[in-house]
């Protein structure tokens, strides 16, 4: 009942979209859209037959089993590798901000410790002495780069002695801060300043007490920022990154490349949370990524900037990408080409062993056939020599009477006795034969391998011209992989003519005649003749197979075919059958086994 | 050989069997037609007159004689029908090939006989027995004598002759007589599957315009070699 | 009439008779049964000179009862009836004891032959 209602409701389908003339692309969509609706049958519209599509099925599964690792290794490794690249590209930079910002930690120390020593190995009265101060400035000159003079101040702020290229001696620092700040610290490291002849400059700057006096001195050296500059250089700086001193209100100290030359405000937009040494991955807006390095110089105002925007990890992903892209590549193709090569020996195997094995059945289903055609071929002889036998005898009976007792008056009875025995033996041989010889029928028929979708296309061209004649729709809906059949071909095509011929004179003007082939189960296929014609009552649908019973006019038709085709049909090991509704429609139906049965 | 070949050779064995059924059960109805016709003649002869007269004794003796001679084909054929139905049980075997093909002509011969062309045996006596499958050969021999069958025209002869070579033995099957025009389909196929069997039986099938020349081994030996 | 009696075993009537009849016309002492069961009785019972015994009867095997005679007298030949053809049977029949067999349809003159023959070797023993 299911099974009808579906093809009725699949039929429904067909009506409504094949309304246009071309049915060809319409009935492949319609193919296609059904074979999406059942998914099993998915693959087999890819596949021509079943060991394609197994084909087809084992490779596409392999390929997802082994890409879809491959794939998410792959993507995983290289995410995580760059991550590694960026993590160490932060450590890396991490260090070269700490040893920098050591180098000028030490740097800044190395001078303090060098004037604290001049102060130590040095009296006050050495130090006034211009020339004692102006030879120790020129042998320190030579060993630390970037000294541009000394200056010794006193208490009270006033620059007793001094040493370098500038005149400076006398000048009264005692307004000045850091004057007053050195009072407090016992070193001081100034900003940058511009000094004279507008070269950057800081100074730094020893206090030693001297508590015999009961005052102090101040021993002060200006350098060249040159030198400090030098130490921003050891960080490796790419295109795009930036490192800078700057102090603490945020005047560059060293010209920035991209915010500014020195003494200039640097707009700082991050938020300085610690201090010593800091290194943060700050997401900017635009979705990339900065490294914003904070190092506070000990004893100094200064803090060691760097801003590092380029990713040259990321470059190393690139080229690690294209390698794994082409290896990846490569591994697909061969995984592919394997998978291809394996599956073909594999299902080629199966369809081999497939093939063995439907061969052996059917070699043994011939060796029980020819069995049995022995069993009856002997029975037969064995059947028809008895009654041959009693003839043998009545006859010879006959022939003695005549011989031996001459006169047949008395034994005329006996004679015709005899006579009639002889015909009931000829009688029974006649059986004996009429049974051997509807068997022998059965196998007479020109049984061949035929295509049945072929047998049918040969048959709609018998009806072409009057199909178009009357405008009728035809439809074949014939299975692509419909295995081939053993049967007569000749007297399919008998069949399928009567029934076709039935259709058409039950369709009338435009109507519907769809044909479809389909297999039915392991050893049946089946043949579907559908028209839309008047159908046919259910009070006559049973005597349709009946010789002489036809619905036609007195004249037309001899109510022979169907009947004829049902006994084809019966000889040849199949069955017909048909349903039918009143002006909705009819439907044939021919199931047939696909090796040659002798019923 | 292919499996589809095997399939084909099964068909073609089925039908040829079909044929042969067919043929013997026609063949035994008219003998049987024949016998019955015959008593009802005398039953008829009986019948009508009072008296029987010598003449008509002797006219009745006569039907009777002819009647034994049809038991006696009759029977001859149930006999041949049996050992050909007994021959599909043994793939393998010893046998004669001129008692294997003698009992094919007398199944066939109705079949000939209705295409007026007749069957004639020119056989080698004391040909040797061989080892094979007598029912392919069987199968094999009426292929190619329907397809001449088909192919000649009445009156036409087809002589089939056995000979003993130095390793093999022969069969020749030579049509005289004149082609039909229209020959019809000819089944190519069905030749290559009758050559394939011979080649697995360890022989060869030559086929030209003149004839059809089968050759089989004689040893045991050859044929284990073949395969 | 002859001294030679002639018991026919098969289970085909009309034949049995018609032959056991043919038999009569020529002066044998022929009789007919139609039964395998009846056969061993009748013979011990008759004793038949020459047995025709047709081997493929329904109920028993026909070699059953070919041994049960030549176990209850060996002098008492069988003559096998068989189908035509039928030579696997013949030589079961012989190798069994029996004299000689005969293939159905029966050629009455041969018969007689094998009878003649059959009840001399009877008498030499």
């Amino acid at each position: 009942m299911n099974v009808h209602l579906s093809k009725i409701c699949y039929y429904n389908i067909n009506m409504f979209l094949t309304k246009e003339q071309d049915t060809s692309i319409h009935q492949k969509v319609i193919n296609f859209l059904k074979a999406l609706a059942h998914p099993r049958d998915f693959l087999r519209v890819l596949g021509r037959n079943r060991y394609r599509s197994l084909k087809i099925k084992i490779i596409f599964l392999d390929a997802i089993l082994s890409l879809v690792p491959l794939f998410i290794v792959v993507t995983v490794s290289y995410f995580w590798f760059q991550q590694i690249l960026k993590d160490d590209f932060r450590n890396q930079l991490t260090w070269e901000i700490e040893n920098t910002k050591q180098s000028i930690d030490f740097f800044i120390e190395e001078r303090l410790s060098a004037l604290r020593f001049i102060t130590s190995a040095y009296t006050y009265e050495q130090l006034s002495d211009q020339k004692v101060l102006t030879d120790i400035f020129t042998k320190f000159k030579r060993e630390f780069a970037g000294l541009v003079d000394f200056g010794v101040i006193n208490s009270s702020g006033i620059q007793q002695s001094y040493a370098g290229p500038y005149r400076l001696k006398g000048v009264d620092y005692s307004n000045q801060s850091w004057f007053n700040e050195i009072i407090i610290r016992s070193s001081y490291v100034s900003d940058v300043f511009m000094g004279y002849r507008k070269i950057p400059h800081f100074a730094i700057a020893v206090k030693k007490e001297l508590p015999e006096k009961g005052t102090f001195l101040i021993l002060r050296a200006t350098i060249d920022m040159e030198t400090l500059k030098k130490y921003t250089s050891t960080i490796n700086l790419r295109e795009n990154d930036d490192a800078f001193i700057i102090n603490q209100e945020g005047i560059l100290q060293t010209p920035s490349r991209f915010y500014g030359n020195e003494l200039e405000k640097f707009r700082d937009p991050f938020f300085l949370p610690y201090r010593d040494v800091s290194v943060q991955e700050i997401k900017q807006t635009n979705n990339t990524y900065i490294i914003y390095g904070h190092a506070y110089i000990k004893n100094s105002p200064w803090i060691l900037i760097t801003i590092i925007k380029s990713t040259p990890y990321a470059k190393i992903p690139n080229i690690f990408r294209n390698e794994l892209l082409i290896i990846s590549m490569i591994s697909i193709v061969i995984g592919i080409a394997v998978s291809i090569v394996m599956t073909q020996t594999l299902v080629n195997r199966i369809k081999k062993a497939d093939q063995e094995r439907e061969d052996a059945i059917a070699k043994t289903e011939h060796a029980s056939k020819l069995a049995s055609i022995g069993r009856l071929a002997t029975g037969v002889a064995h059947e028809i020599n008895n009654p041959l036998a009693i003839i043998n005898e009545k006859a010879g009976l006959m022939k003695d009477i005549i011989e031996i007792s001459g006169d047949l008056q008395q034994n005329k009875e006996k004679f015709l006795g005899l006579i009639d025995r002889i015909f009931d033996s000829v009688n029974r041989c006649r059986m004996v034969t009429h049974r051997l010889l509807g068997f022998a029928r059965r196998m007479e028929v020109a049984i061949a391998v035929i295509d049945l979708n072929d047998t049918i296309k040969e048959v709609m061209e018998f009806f072409e011209k009057e199909i178009l004649y009357r405008n009728i729709r035809l439809e074949l809906n014939l299975r692509k992989d419909l295995p081939k059949i053993e049967s007569d071909k000749g007297q399919l095509q008998q069949i399928f003519l009567n029934i076709i011929n039935n259709a058409i004179d039950a369709v009338e003007e435009g109507g519907l005649i769809e044909v479809s082939t389909n297999v039915k189960d392991a050893n049946n296929v089946q043949v579907s003749i559908r028209d839309t014609g008047h159908g046919i009552p259910k009070d006559k649908i049973k005597h349709i197979f009946e010789p002489f019973y036809t619905t036609k006019e007195k004249g037309k038709g001899t109510g022979l075919g169907l009947s004829i085709s049902y006994g084809i049909m019966q000889r040849l090991g199949g069955t017909i059958s048909v349903e039918s509704e009143v002006d909705k429609g009819t439907i044939f139906t021919v199931e047939m086994p696909i090796r040659f049965e002798t019923g | 050989m292919g499996f589809e070949k095997e399939q084909n050779l099964r068909v073609l064995q089925l039908c040829f069997i079909g044929k042969i059924l067919s043929g013997f059960t026609h063949e035994v109805k008219n003998h049987l037609a024949f016998i019955k016709e015959s008593v009802g003649l005398i039953g008829d002869l009986m019948e009508s007159k009072k008296s029987l007269s010598k003449q008509d004794l002797q006219e009745n003796l006569t039907i009777l004689h002819s009647i034994d001679e049809q038991i006696g084909k009759t029977s001859e054929l149930c006999s041949y029908l049996n050992r050909f139905s007994h021959r599909m049980d043994y793939p393998m075997c010893t046998f004669s090939v001129n008692e294997s093909l003698e009992e094919l002509i007398v199944l066939i011969n109705r079949f000939a006989h209705q295409k007026r062309i007749g069957l004639e045996k020119d056989f080698q006596k004391n040909l040797p027995m061989i080892y094979s499958d007598p029912s392919r050969i069987q199968l094999i021999i009426f292929s190619l004598i329907e397809e001449m069958i088909n192919k000649y025209d009445k009156n036409s002869r087809i002589v089939i002759k056995t000979e003993s070579l130095k390793d093999s033995l022969m069969v020749q099957i030579t049509p005289k007589g004149n082609v039909v025009t229209s020959v019809g389909e000819t089944r190519l196929s069905s030749f290559e599957i009758l050559q394939d069997v011979i080649r697995q039986l360890g022989g060869n099938l030559f086929q030209d315009d003149k004839e059809v020349k089968i050759t089989l081994p004689l040893s045991e030996q050859a044929l284990t070699e073949t395969n | 009439m002859t001294d030679i009696k002639v018991l026919l075993v098969d289970d085909e009537v009309e034949f049995a008779s018609a032959l056991s009849e043919r038999l009569r016309l020529r002066s044998y002492e022929a009789k007919a049964i139609y039964r395998a069961e009846d056969a061993i009785p009748f013979v011990k019972s008759d004793k038949p000179d020459v047995v025709l015994l047709d081997l493929k009867m329904p109920g028993m095997d026909g070699i059953e009862i070919l041994e049960a005679i030549k176990q209850f007298d060996p002098t008492i030949e069988v003559i096998i009836l068989t189908g035509h053809g039928d030579t696997e049977s013949a030589d079961k029949g012989i190798k069994t004891g029996a004299f000689d067999y005969i293939m159905k349809p029966v050629d009455i003159g041969e018969l007689i032959t094998k009878i003649e023959q059959a009840k001399k070797k009877k008498n030499s023993r």
